[in-house]
C-alpha cells in the first residue's frame, strides 16, 4: 500500500493556563496563588492524507483546528500521540521537512511590514536555499498566476488586503512546498479576493500535485475546492468523507420557498412540513425529499400561491447541523 | 550557507529600521542629552571642588569616561530591547519561525545586532558634533591596542547585552508581559554598568559585588580599557569573566528555550 503523506494517529493536545480572577484584587491574589486549569484542545484526532489530495479541515472555533494544523507544522509538541508528515516528526523541526512544506496563517503574515514583498522573498530563498534559477522560475509563474507583477515592489503595508494574501501565498510557494497547510487564507477578503484565491489554489493544486489541507468558515472555499473534507468539533473527528456523500447523507429534506397572494397563518402551513420561516406572506418549509413533489402539488392546489421555489438545503446548513448535533455526540 | 540566512535577515533589518530612522535618531539623541548633563555634573563638582583627581581620574579622564561610556550606551542599551522578542512569543510571530528551516534564535540575534550597529551608525552625527566640541578637553586612547581592546570589549558587551535581555524576554513563554523585569534590568544597569559615574569610586564592598556582575561591560570596562587603567593581568582576567557570562548567559538560555517551546502555545494565530 501506497505510504500516506500526512499520518495522524491518537493526537491529543492539552493546553495548561492559569486562572486568574478580574479586577485589581484579583490580578494581586494570582500573584500568590494561581489556580492551574486544564483545556483539552484536541482530544483523539486520527486521519491520513494522501499524496495530492486537497483537504477541507473544517469546525466551529475552538474545535482544535489550528491547533492540530500547529501541531501538523511542528510548532507546537503534542501531549501525545504520533503524526507524520513526509516521512519526519513535525515537532523536531529537521530543516529537511522544514524545507519541504509550508504554513499560510490567514490572519498572520510573514511578510515584512514595512518592506516590499519582494524582499521577503529573497530572504526566502536564502532561508530555504533555493538555487537562483528555480527561483527565477518560480517567481515567474507565481506572480503570472497571482497577477502581483506590478505590487511586488510597493510596501507591503501599501497594499490592500487581497494583494497581501497573494503576496503571503508566493512567498510560502516559492520553495515548492509538496505540503501545504493553509488556516484561514481567505479571511477578511472581499468576494472578487476570494474568488481569485480560489481559482489560483485550484490551478496549483491541479497542476503541481501539492497535497494541501486547507481551514475555512466560507464553504464556498471548501465546495469549490475540495472533494474530501474532515470535520472536527470538540477536538474529536466527527465526520472523514466526501462533501457530497455529507450533504446527502444529512440534507434528507428539500427547502419550498413559497410566496403568497394572501397573508397566511403559520398554523395552516405546518400539516405541509417544517416551518423554518415566515412572515406573513412568506415561508420556508423542509419536506422530505421523497415527498416533495407531491406535496408542492398540493401546496400549489389548496393555497393562494404566488410563487413556489425548491431548493437543496445549502451546506453551510447542513454543517451548522452536524456543529449542533456533535456538542452531544458523533454524527 | 548558514550564515548567509542570518546576514539577508540582517540586511532586510536594517532596511527595516531606515524606516524608523527618525526614531531612533531621537532616542540616541536622548541618550547623548542624558551624558551631558552627567558631563555638566562632572565638570562642577572638579570647578568646585578643589580636588584635581577624584579617585585617581582628572578631568579630562573623567570626561572622557562618562562621554565614551555615554556613546556605548546609547547604541547599547536601548530603551525597546527585548520587545521584539517578548511580543513574537505572546503574539504568535514566533510561529511563522519555527515552521521554516532557521533558528529564531539566531534570528533574534541577528535583529538585535543589525539594531546596535544601526543605532550606532545614526548617532555617528551627534557623537561628532559633540567630540567636535569637546576637542581639547578630551584623552585620545593610551595606545592603538587600547583602542582596539575598547572595540573588542565592546563586541564582547554587546553580545552580554543581547543574552541578559534574552533570557528576560523569553520569559514571554510564562507570562503575558515581561516588561517589568525588563525595566527593572534596565534600572540596575544604569548604576551598575559605571556610566554614571566609574564603579572605582563605590566603596570596596560594593565594588566587589558589583565587579561580579555582567553590567561593567556596558560601560566601565571598555572605558578604563581605552584609559590604559588596566594591568594586562587585570585585561585578562576581565576577558576571562566575560567569557565566562556568555557561557552562563548561554547555557539558560539553552535550558529556557527548550522549556519554553513545551509550553508555547502559538497563541494569536
Amino acid at each position: 500500500m501506497k505510504q500516506p503523506i500526512i499520518d495522524i494517529q491518537n493526537l491529543r493536545k492539552t493546553y495548561t493556563y492559569y486562572k486568574k480572577p478580574p479586577g485589581l484584587l484579583g490580578s494581586l491574589k494570582s500573584l500568590f496563588h494561581r489556580e492551574k486549569l486544564l483545556t483539552e484542545a484536541v482530544k483523539e484526532v486520527n486521519f491520513s492524507i494522501e499524496q495530492g489530495e486537497f483537504v477541507g479541515f473544517l469546525g466551529p472555533n475552538g474545535a482544535g483546528k489550528t491547533t492540530t494544523l500547529k501541531m501538523l507544522s511542528g510548532i507546537l509538541y503534542p501531549t501525545s500521540g504520533k503524526v507524520n508528515v513526509l516521512g519526519f516528526t513535525p515537532w523536531d523541526r529537521k530543516p529537511e521537512f522544514q524545507k519541504q512544506f509550508s504554513l499560510v496563517m490567514g490572519q498572520k503574515n510573514q511578510l515584512w511590514w514595512d518592506l516590499p514583498a519582494m524582499e521577503t522573498f529573497l530572504l526566502n530563498q536564502t532561508i530555504y536555499e533555493i538555487p537562483e534559477k528555480v527561483f527565477r522560475a518560480s517567481l515567474k509563474e507565481l506572480s503570472e498566476l497571482l497577477e502581483i507583477q506590478d505590487i511586488l515592489t510597493i510596501p507591503v503595508r501599501k497594499l490592500s488586503l487581497g494583494q497581501r494574501m497573494k503576496c503571503e501565498l508566493a512567498a510560502a510557494l516559492l520553495h515548492q512546498p509538496k505540503v501545504l497547510f493553509l488556516d484561514e487564507p481567505t479571511i477578511g477578503l472581499d468576494v472578487t479576493s476570494q474568488q481569485n484565491i480560489r481559482t489560483f489554489l485550484k490551478k496549483y493544486n491541479e497542476q503541481k500535485k501539492t497535497t494541501i489541507l486547507l481551514t475555512s468558515h466560507y464553504m464556498d472555499d471548501i465546495m469549490e475546492l475540495c472533494k474530501r473534507v474532515i470535520i472536527v468539533n470538540l477536538g474529536r473527528i466527527v465526520y472523514d468523507g466526501s462533501l457530497q456523500e455529507l450533504i446527502d447523507k444529512h440534507a434528507d429534506y428539500k427547502l419550498l420557498k413559497i410566496t403568497f397572494t394572501q397573508e397566511m397563518k403559520r398554523n395552516d402551513l405546518k400539516k405541509y412540513g417544517k416551518v423554518s420561516e415566515f412572515a406573513p406572506k412568506r415561508a420556508v418549509l423542509h419536506v422530505a425529499k421523497a415527498q416533495y413533489k407531491k406535496i408542492a402539488a398540493h401546496i400549489l392546489e389548496e393555497l393562494p400561491v404566488d410563487d413556489i421555489f425548491i431548493d437543496e438545503v445549502s451546506v453551510e446548513e447542513v454543517i451548522r447541523d452536524i456543529f449542533a448535533v456533535t456538542k452531544t455526540g458523533t454524527v | 550557507m548558514q550564515l548567509r540566512k542570518y546576514v539577508s535577515i540582517f540586511k532586510l533589518t536594517w532596511q527595516q529600521y531606515l524606516a524608523y530612522r527618525l526614531n531612533l535618531f531621537l532616542e540616541v539623541f536622548g541618550g547623548i542629552f542624558q551624558t551631558l548633563i552627567t558631563v555638566a555634573v562632572w565638570t562642577l563638582l572638579f570647578r568646585f571642588g578643589s580636588a584635581q583627581v577624584i579617585a585617581g581620574f582628572s578631568q579630562p579622564e573623567m570626561i572622557t569616561y562618562v562621554l565614551g561610556g555615554g556613546v556605548i550606551s546609547s547604541f547599547l542599551l536601548l530603551h525597546r530591547q527585548g520587545d521584539d522578542i517578548s511580543d513574537d512569543i505572546n503574539k504568535g510571530g514566533l510561529s511563522a519561525w519555527l515552521a521554516k528551516p532557521v533558528s529564531p534564535n539566531l534570528m533574534w540575534l541577528a535583529k538585535d545586532m543589525c539594531r546596535k550597529y544601526f543605532t550606532f551608525f545614526i548617532g555617528l552625527f551627534a557623537y561628532a558634533v559633540i567630540f567636535w566640541f569637546f576637542a581639547g578637553r578630551l584623552v585620545p586612547p593610551v595606545s592603538v591596542f587600547a583602542a582596539f581592546l575598547l572595540l573588542f570589549f565592546t563586541l564582547l558587551a554587546a553580545l552580554i547585552h543581547f543574552g541578559l535581555f534574552y533570557i528576560f524576554s523569553i520569559m514571554a513563554f510564562w507570562f503575558d508581559q515581561t516588561w517589568g523585569p525588563r525595566t527593572l534590568l534596565r534600572v540596575i544597569m544604569e548604576l551598575a554598568s559605571g556610566i554614571l559615574l566609574p564603579l572605582s569610586l563605590f566603596p570596596a564592598g560594593w565594588l566587589q559585588f558589583l565587579n561580579l556582575l555582567p553590567f561593567k561591560f556596558f560601560a566601565y570596562v571598555p572605558m578604563q580599557l581605552y584609559l590604559g587603567n588596566f594591568s594586562a593581568t587585570e585585561i585578562a582576567i576581565e576577558f576571562l569573566t566575560a567569557v565566562a557570562w556568555l557561557l552562563i548567559i548561554f547555557s539558560v538560555s539553552v535550558v529556557l528555550w527548550r522549556r519554553g517551546m513545551k509550553v508555547y502555545s502559538a497563541s494569536g494565530i
